[in-house]
């Protein structure tokens, strides 16, 4: 195994809210609560828990185009902490940053293929999945350039 | 979900089947079922697509299974104790494993499950919680540690290139 590159996600670290944590016991209850565990150890699994977990970790999933190989990284707070909108960055298949995008919701899969962004979500009262898929832009040379501004995500 | 040839293959994990839709979201036909046979599956867990083939991995059969793009199931690859599979380039699987005291990745071909070279700990995530790996057409191999520092690795291990 040769490792050509590590490339850093440069970020400052993710540590949880007192409202976080607070969702995220309620969330350890709740599914504690459908395991077979004695009442006296739940406490300690979750405290357990609790301090383990206090650092959060976003980065849910990355994608590669096969036909350009440009890279997506998908960020979302999980849903033992709230949950939240999904952020999309991609990066040129070296690892340089190319672009940013939000996604106002959040999402449970999404990938790359073609200079297709596809992204699925779930309606987390119905249970309805909705398949989106957009357009991405990429300007002329943007294999060769470090930092490309011009980078346009457009809903199909 | 995976996307190969415009096809977005998602896998319904409760249902035990692998749905496929265009990108336009209409649903186009699934496969696999519940069950130990050619196929069917128990526990499955990794989607994930190569050159024209779609396959999931399944710890609980200990195995990967591999169908067309029409989802016609082509063959199973045995892997005992995976616990979870990406694919690597176009012939090769990178194989996390659940067996304590064994090294935690593997690069296996695609093919026979025959180990195709070792990896390093600095080329794989040992004791993170890794978010994904995925091949691209040049036979590169990527992977993203997920943890307090992120960070992608990206690799290009020689015997990808060569696996049969």
């Amino acid at each position: 195994m040769h490792l050509t590159r590590a490339v850093s996600i440069d970020r400052p670290e993710q540590r949880a809210t007192d409202e976080q944590m607070k969702l995220f016991r309620a969330f350890m209850e709740a599914r504690l609560s459908q395991m077979p565990v004695k009442p006296e150890a739940k406490a300690g699994m979750i405290e357990a828990a609790l301090k383990s977990d206090a650092m959060r970790k976003d980065v849910q999933g990355i994608a590669i185009d096969s036909a350009g190989g440009l890279i997506g990284i998908w960020s979302q707070v999980g849903d033992q902490y709230g949950g939240g909108n999904a952020s999309l960055a991609l990066l040129s298949p070296s690892g340089v940053y190319l672009a940013h995008t939000t996604v106002p919701r959040p999402l449970t899969a999404f990938d790359l293929d073609g200079g297709r962004l596809v992204t699925l979500s779930e309606d987390s009262v119905s249970g309805t999945a909705t398949l989106r898929s957009a357009r991405i832009e990429l300007p002329e040379g943007w294999r060769s350039v470090a930092v490309a501004a011009h980078v346009a995500v457009k809903a199909d | 979900m995976r996307l190969l040839h415009g096809i977005a293959y998602v896998l319904d994990m409760p249902a035990y089947r692998i749905a496929a839709f265009d990108t336009r979201g209409r649903r186009l036909f699934a496969f696999g079922r519940e069950g130990e046979g050619p196929g069917e599956m128990k526990a499955p867990t990794d989607l994930f697509v190569m050159s024209d083939v779609v396959g999931v991995g399944d710890g609980r059969l200990g195995r990967a299974m591999f169908y067309n793009e029409s989802g016609h199931y082509l063959r199973s690859l045995p892997i005992p104790q995976m616990s979870s599979v990406w694919p690597a380039g176009d012939s090769a699987i990178l194989v996390r494993y659940f067996q304590p005291g064994e090294p935690g990745w593997r690069l296996v071909s695609g093919d026979s499950a025959r180990e195709l070279g070792p990896m390093s700990e600095r080329g794989a995530p040992y004791g993170r919680r890794d978010a994904g790996c995925k091949g691209d057409a040049a036979g590169s191999m990527i992977v993203l540690a997920s943890c307090a520092s992120p960070s992608l690795l990206i690799s290009h291990p020689p015997c990808i290139s060569h696996a049969p």
